[in-house]
């Protein structure tokens, strides 16, 4: 894919880091809670140096002045490192100082397969998990439950692994915030 | 079927957008700015 007129930045990982970009949306009215949104991105692969240039969709850099919130989660073996950043016209801000995440486990000999894991939503407070083996995001799949009249998800994951579970809330100065915890199925 | 347990956010960690700094840049919009992953991943990088 060629990128034309999209609003864009590169991040070169090393052959030991994956990152993955999430544009922050805008919170509703009222709430503190963001969505976020992985960026697509294109790869150019050379000599063990992965360059990613993540890209805004329907963001043309012609017309489109706006800043743009960004999380940057850079994940590796057993560490990932989360930034937070702000896209600019022609200029990237990111955190001084990254935020550290460790995790040990990614699974046991006796967890070999997914498992469905259903859950109840909390639209207002969204959460976001990542698959550090992979370097993904988890994304549920929503659906209506006729027993408790309740939109419920659903999303499959491997028992006793490590998962990257994110939020980003918005401060009363307006400055983004990403919380995060590892959580596991049991 | 389990749960899935996730614990208290505080006991993670957090990061905000109000420390930032530039760590890419162009001077051409066309092409967007650059950045070298070792300047987001190690902690004791500071500014160019």
């Amino acid at each position: 894919m060629e990128l034309v007129d999209e609003r864009r930045f590169t991040i070169v990982d090393s052959a030991e880091m994956s990152t993955l970009a999430f544009l922050i949306n805008e919170p509703e009215a009222g709430a503190e809670s963001a969505t976020i949104q992985k960026l697509d991105f294109v790869l150019q692969d050379t000599a063990n140096v992965f360059k990613k240039t993540f890209y805004i969709n329907n963001s043309n850099i012609q017309t489109d002045f706006n800043d743009y919130n960004i999380l940057l989660l850079s994940i590796g073996k057993d560490k990932a490192f989360m930034n937070m950043a702000v896209l600019k016209k022609d200029e990237l801000l990111i955190s001084k100082e990254p935020s550290n995440v460790s995790y040990k486990t990614f699974k046991t000999e006796h967890s070999v397969s997914y498992q469905d894991v259903s859950y109840t939503p909390n639209f207002k407070r969204p959460i976001s998990i990542v698959d550090p083996e992979i370097a993904d995001e988890v994304r549920p799949v929503l659906y209506f439950d006729e027993d408790v009249n309740m939109v419920k998800a659903r999303v499959k994951l491997l028992p006793d692994k490590s998962y990257i579970a994110l939020e980003v809330q918005r401060k009363e100065n307006g400055a983004y915030q990403t919380n995060y915890t590892i959580c596991t199925f049991e | 079927m389990g749960d899935l347990r996730i614990g208290s956010m505080k006991k993670g960690g957090s990061v905000t957008n109000e420390d930032l700094v530039s760590r890419g840049k162009t001077s051409d919009p066309k092409y967007g700015p650059v950045c070298d992953v070792m300047d987001i991943t190690n902690v004791h990088e500071v500014e160019r």
